[in-house]
């Protein structure tokens, strides 16, 4: 059978996408995840440019995680410059980070992918049935706004974390109400983790592959750290990454994509438990014991799951995380120690691993390099796209192929997920 | 703009009625829906809101708010008619209405609204430039402080 299945303008993926894949006599020819998005050459604009206004321009990348670009350009710059930051920023700085986590794990998980794996076409045609599980996501989505809104000053592009300190410290009531409502909201991830034991992941999409995180220092769960950890059992200064990460351009795609020493790499939520899952604690580390076996290695459906697991672990995080910072009083600005210097940032975004490298010349940014976790995934979307392709059309299921290939585009939360039902088949 | 008049009017007199705006306000008249409503925030207190705020918070807040009983999305809508051109629309009338990528779909909204006796529509606006450039077009500038005045009458006319 000749098969040509076409699934146009995937959206958010930096702009617009699109994945192809032929089939000819029965046979997988061609598998290719298109970004149609022009260059936005956002790593030159910002050349010459302050390091503050580097800071209002990065996190424009995206409006998803505009957070995690804030806070791995600020590790990067402020790496370079010489500036330590007191502990209560950087305590801050991940109770910000916990609240883009929840909003866009919440979105992805209830309202993205779950549809798919209870047959419904959309979140939409799933009000009638799940209408209370559609109320509870957004009831975290709520949450998770509030976090931003308050840590970082906005829900989006918030202003509030600055080059060595914070503009406007959270006050203790706001703070408390962050703690109390984190506990309060609990129930919610535990009923996500109850769906997502009750799915069914199909195996069609079976394969190893080489899986990359921050290596959050303390063998303690997080999203941010001075080394990557690779699940080849190696581990690098992430000042180190361009030794390890290639970076390589197709000519059917306009953005670029990096390998790990020349191979196809996954990072996200699935990597990061993968790697490190067995450092949580609490019901979170509970339900990583109970649930977490050698398939999240094989299968990157679970990376829903995962997600899952990580709303559990950011809600106990939080409580944590304001005890903290309401020990410590509100520290002054830390100051550059130089004016020249060179600095990576790694953080975990909610996709995965995000880098910030930067070379600053007498305080001018002389040159920027930014590698994206979908720009980091999008080598393995394919793969697993084609394995699990070529699996389907061994056992000749055609019937819902595209939804199949679908679902492992969107198990990645590349910002592909939403344009992902779009598919138009052609047969030849 | 009499049909539009009446037709408001109808909704607003019916209940408490909810203003949310829609838009991009670097794409010119697509700022439509944020302008209109940064305008009426001023005049119609807690009761009007634009995509900015959090929208989750605001539909949770309203499915739960016995007293709302309509809710309004305004937002410039392409009905290839000539720029300008305003009308009421249901959220079935428009197919594209629903397309928000890796947002909750508004359609979602839309249907749970109605699931909690809600009324819902979208005053739809024509526009004319939709370049990314800050500000409206003059003719769709004029159109919006009619549209503010309009529903600021008839929201004074129902207490």
């Amino acid at each position: 059978m000749d098969k040509n299945i076409k699934i146009e303008a995937l959206a958010r993926v930096e702009g617009h996408g699109g994945i192809t894949v032929t089939i000819k006599n029965d046979k997988v020819e061609d598998v290719r995840v298109e970004i149609y998005e022009g260059p936005r050459l956002i790593e030159t604009l910002v050349v010459g440019k302050t390091p503050e206004e580097d800071l209002n321009i990065v996190p424009r990348i995206c409006a998803i995680c505009t957070l995690s670009h804030r806070y791995a350009a600020l590790q990067g710059l402020e790496k370079a410059l010489g500036i330590e930051v007191p502990k209560k920023v950087k305590l801050l700085r991940d109770l910000m980070h916990c609240g883009e986590m929840l909003e866009s794990h919440s979105l992805h998980v209830f309202i993205l992918a779950l549809p798919d794996f209870l047959a419904y076409p959309s979140a939409i045609a799933m009000i009638d049935k799940y209408e209370d599980d559609v109320i509870k996501a957004l009831q975290l989505k709520k949450f998770a706004n509030k976090v931003m809104r308050v840590v970082s000053g906005r829900i989006i592009h918030g202003e509030n974390p600055i080059l060595g300190g914070f503009g406007r410290y959270p006050s203790e009531e706001e703070l408390l109400g962050l703690k109390e409502e984190a506990k309060t909201i609990m129930p919610i991830a535990e009923r996500g983790i109850e769906i997502m034991a009750s799915l069914d992941y199909f195996s069609y999409a079976e394969a190893d592959t080489t899986f990359m995180c921050v290596n959050p220092p303390n063998k303690e769960y997080g999203f941010v750290g001075n080394t990557l950890l690779i699940s080849t059992n190696e581990e690098i200064d992430a000042e180190d990454y361009k030794k390890v990460i290639n970076e390589h351009i197709v000519p059917y795609s306009f953005a670029k994509r990096s390998r790990y020493k020349g191979k196809p790499f996954s990072v996200g939520a699935l990597a990061r438990i993968n790697l490190i899952g067995d450092r949580l604690k609490g019901k979170a580390g509970e339900i990583y014991k109970k649930y977490h076996n050698n398939y999240w290695l094989r299968n990157p459906l679970y990376n829903n799951f995962a997600q899952a697991i990580e709303i559990v672990y950011c809600l106990e995080e939080i409580p944590r995380l304001v005890d903290e910072i309401l020990k410590l009083p509100d520290p002054e600005k830390s100051k550059p120690a130089r004016l020249t210097g060179i600095g990576t940032g790694a953080v975990e975004a909610p996709r995965g691993t995000l880098l910030h490298h930067y070379e600053i010349e007498n305080y001018l940014i002389k040159k920027s390099d930014i590698i994206t976790p979908t720009a980091m995934n999008l080598d393995d979307i394919e793969r697993y796209i084609r394995i699990t392709a070529e699996n389907l059309v061994k056992q000749r299921k055609y019937n819902d192929i595209e939804l199949k290939l679908e679902m492992i585009a969107r198990a990645y939360d590349p910002c592909i997920s939403c344009s992902a039902h779009l598919v138009r088949v052609v047969r030849k | 703009m009499k049909k539009i008049e009446r037709l408001l009017e109808k909704i607003i007199s019916a209940g408490k009625t909810v203003y949310i705006g829609l838009g991009n306000i670097n794409r010119c008249d697509d700022g439509l829906g944020i302008i209109i409503t940064n305008q009426l925030k001023k005049q119609l207190q807690n009761r009007v809101y634009n995509e900015y705020d959090n929208l989750e918070e605001i539909i949770l807040n309203l499915i739960e708010d016995q007293h709302t009983k309509n809710i309004i999305f305004i937002d410039a809508i392409d009905a290839e008619k000539a720029p300008g051109f305003l009308d009421i629309y249901t959220p079935n009338e428009l197919n594209s209405f629903y397309l928000f990528s890796h947002k909750v779909p508004l359609k979602i909204y839309c249907d749970l609204l109605k699931k909690h006796q809600k009324n819902v529509f979208i005053l739809g606006v024509q526009p004319k430039v939709l370049d990314f450039k800050v500000g409206l077009s003059d003719e769709i500038k004029k159109l919006a402080n009619t549209i503010v005045k309009l529903i600021v009458i008839l929201e004074k006319q129902s207490i």
